[in-house]
């Protein structure tokens, strides 16, 4: 069967995000919750296909209850979900979090004994569809733990820096041995993508610098073309090489900051494909990660394209 | 639809027999094992003996990982007798963690270690007379294969000989006089015989019935080119990166599994990509190129 091409491929991390429906109440006291969709790259192409993109995710969940919801969220999202595959004996993960705004949001992640995305298999993947996607995304986080690793090593292998390819430089602590552990395979990953993104933080663990610029000039060196520094309250660097922007972030009250990363993110796939100019991208980005932590949810909070538009219209002074 | 069972081998992340144990670096046995399955693997050659582990550590990792062992590589200096009970001594090795392991059906892999001309020569066996092996040391060689296979034999295992660069069983000239004088398998590998200057699919077609396992690796003919315009050894020689990534070569390897399926091979097919790690962090570099040898294999092979 021929399939029509996608926009936007992810291959990563998927779960159930159990969030308090209170504010400012930590997970002891919390008494109401509400389900939805999770997992950084997942959230990415959800944000994507709010676009118009169209799109999938590779990843796995369990086979269990959660599973179908995650399929049944993929679908009323739009994402498509023919390259997420169950793993018999593996619960879905679900991640809970506490929300103190405006800057304090605690994750815990259950993905024990293992996350059934890190057991993406390499032989298992459709490496035409890895190979055509107009952008591909993929993960530190997918690196951390065979067989993801591999699986994840060999799709970037198999694509070769065609089209878009972009590193979420996504570096979680919790789900590695050392900093030093993730850099080696990060610079591996390096080598094979064209978009690099990540915080200052994700940086340091990436290249060994934290300075924005330092950080963009290190990873540019490593052969990206494009490096996108995330500096939080002082907005987002990212330099192609031709282009330097530096564009401030867009003011909101925070209601939860979690999910503010894949909207920005989803919003790069949309903005580089759409062939704007380097500082729309970075505009829009930071509108789409402000709109989302503005609001409670992450994947069911991903805005349209006019909802961006209005807030950058209503930032410009 | 079967497939051939694939395996990688250690050599491929650094670890082998002129590394271990020495000052090179070297990844720990459970990162390799863990990168191996992890790129969809089968099995995988013992390595080092002891690499892995011995007894029942050996066992478990390997069954905890779903990993085979493929087999084991024993060289001999076959046409230095004076060397025999110590080489034989690390085919017993190999033997016993072979049992250990619960692997009836693994191969010992027997090479012949070649001498100082050969090794300063690689790729050269086939068409320099010179450089051969005497009757009285070809016959030594072929004696102590007899007896090596015998010894493996007689403890349940299936033998088979490695034709290998800088060996005195290099060229299409001396593999031809060597199935002509043992009754051991051949295990075929598409590199070493390229090097060699042979045509590896011609060479199933030949000596098909006689194959008893198989070594997949492409070869970069420039690098050979360069090789032997200056004349450098099997060292530099892998250094300079003679043998590279499945598809990045000069083998039709697509040619050469196409082939494979025609004979009905039932073996293991194994991907080896000797690789001497420069630091800790190539390790990465390892297993990103051994994730893509294997997709290689799925996509041009569908296997």
């Amino acid at each position: 069967m021929v399939s029509a091409v996608l926009d936007v491929l992810t291959m990563g991390r998927i779960g159930v995000d159990v969030y308090p429906l209170q504010t400012g109440v930590s997970l002891r006291e919390v008494e109401s919750f509400g389900k939805y969709l999770g997992g950084s790259p997942t959230n990415v192409a959800v944000a994507a296909a709010r676009y118009g993109r169209a799109s999938a995710v590779i990843t796995r969940t369990g086979e269990d209850p959660f599973g179908a919801f995650i399929h049944d969220a993929l679908r009323r999202f739009g994402v498509d979900d023919r390259f997420v595959s169950a793993v018999p004996g593996l619960p879905t993960p679900v991640t809970f979090c506490e929300i103190f705004p405006p800057d304090d949001f605690p994750l815990y992640f259950y993905r024990f004994p293992k996350a059934p995305d890190l057991e993406i298999r390499a032989e298992e993947l459709d490496l035409d569809a890895v190979r055509e996607a107009r952008v591909f995304w993929v993960t530190v986080t997918g690196l951390s733990q065979e067989p993801s690793r591999s699986a994840t090593l060999a799709a970037l292998a198999a694509r070769g820096k065609s089209g878009t390819t972009i590193l979420d430089l996504d570096y979680r602590p919790m789900f590695w041995e050392s900093r030093e552990e993730a850099r080696t395979w990060v610079q591996q990953a390096l080598e094979h993508v064209t978009v690099a993104v990540g915080n200052q933080d994700e940086c340091e663990t990436a290249v060994g610098v934290r300075e924005p610029r330092e950080a963009a000039a290190a990873l540019r060196e490593r052969g990206v073309e494009l490096a996108v520094v995330k500096q939080g309250p002082r907005g987002v660097l990212a330099d192609d090489g031709s282009t330097s922007v530096e564009v401030p972030p867009v003011p909101v009250e925070v209601v939860n900051g979690l999910g503010a990363g894949d909207a920005f993110g989803g919003a790069l796939c949309h903005g580089l494909l759409s062939g704007w100019e380097l500082e729309r991208v970075m505009r829009f980005c930071n509108a789409a990660g402000a709109l989302v932590a503005s609001r409670l949810a992450c994947a069911d909070a991903m805005p349209e394209e006019h909802e961006v538009e209005a807030l950058i219209a209503e930032a410009l002074p | 639809m079967t497939r051939p069972r694939v395996a990688n081998a250690p050599l491929s992340y650094g670890a082998f027999e002129a590394t271990v144990g020495t000052s090179f670096p070297v990844p720990e046995a459970e990162r390799v094992l863990d990168s191996i399955a992890g790129a969809g693997y089968d099995g995988t050659d013992l390595g080092p003996p002891g690499y892995f582990g011995e007894g029942d550590e050996l066992r478990g990792r390997l069954s905890e990982r779903g990993l085979g062992i493929a087999g084991g590589f024993v060289p001999i200096r076959f046409s230095e007798p004076e060397h025999w009970d110590e080489d034989v001594a690390g085919l017993q090795h190999t033997l016993d963690l072979f049992t250990a392991a619960g692997a009836e059906a693994a191969q010992p892999v027997l090479c012949d270690a070649g001498g100082p001309e050969r090794i300063a020569n690689p790729g050269r066996g086939g068409e320099d007379a010179a450089l051969r092996l005497d009757g009285d040391r070809w016959r030594a060689l072929a004696d102590g294969v007899a007896r090596a296979a015998d010894i493996a034999r007689e403890r349940g295992f299936t033998p088979v000989f490695h034709h290998h660069t800088s060996s005195y069983v290099e060229g299409v000239p001396e593999i031809e006089r060597f199935l002509e004088d043992t009754d051991v398998a051949l295990l075929l590998d598409s590199g070493h015989l390229a090097v060699a200057g042979g045509d590896p699919i011609q060479a199933l077609r030949d000596w098909g019935e006689r194959v008893g396992a198989v070594h997949l690796k492409d070869v970069r003919l420039d690098v050979l080119a360069k090789v032997r315009a200056e004349r450098a050894d099997m060292l530099t020689a892998w250094q300079w990166g003679l043998f590279c990534a499945l598809g990045d070569g000069d083998v039709d390897l697509g040619g050469f599994c196409a082939t494979l399926q025609e004979t009905g091979y039932e073996g293991w097919l194994v991907i080896e990509q000797d690789r001497v790690l420069e630091d800790d962090a190539a390790f990465a570099g390892a297993v990103a190129e051994q994730a893509r040898n294997r997709a290689w294999l799925r996509e041009h092979a569908g296997w």
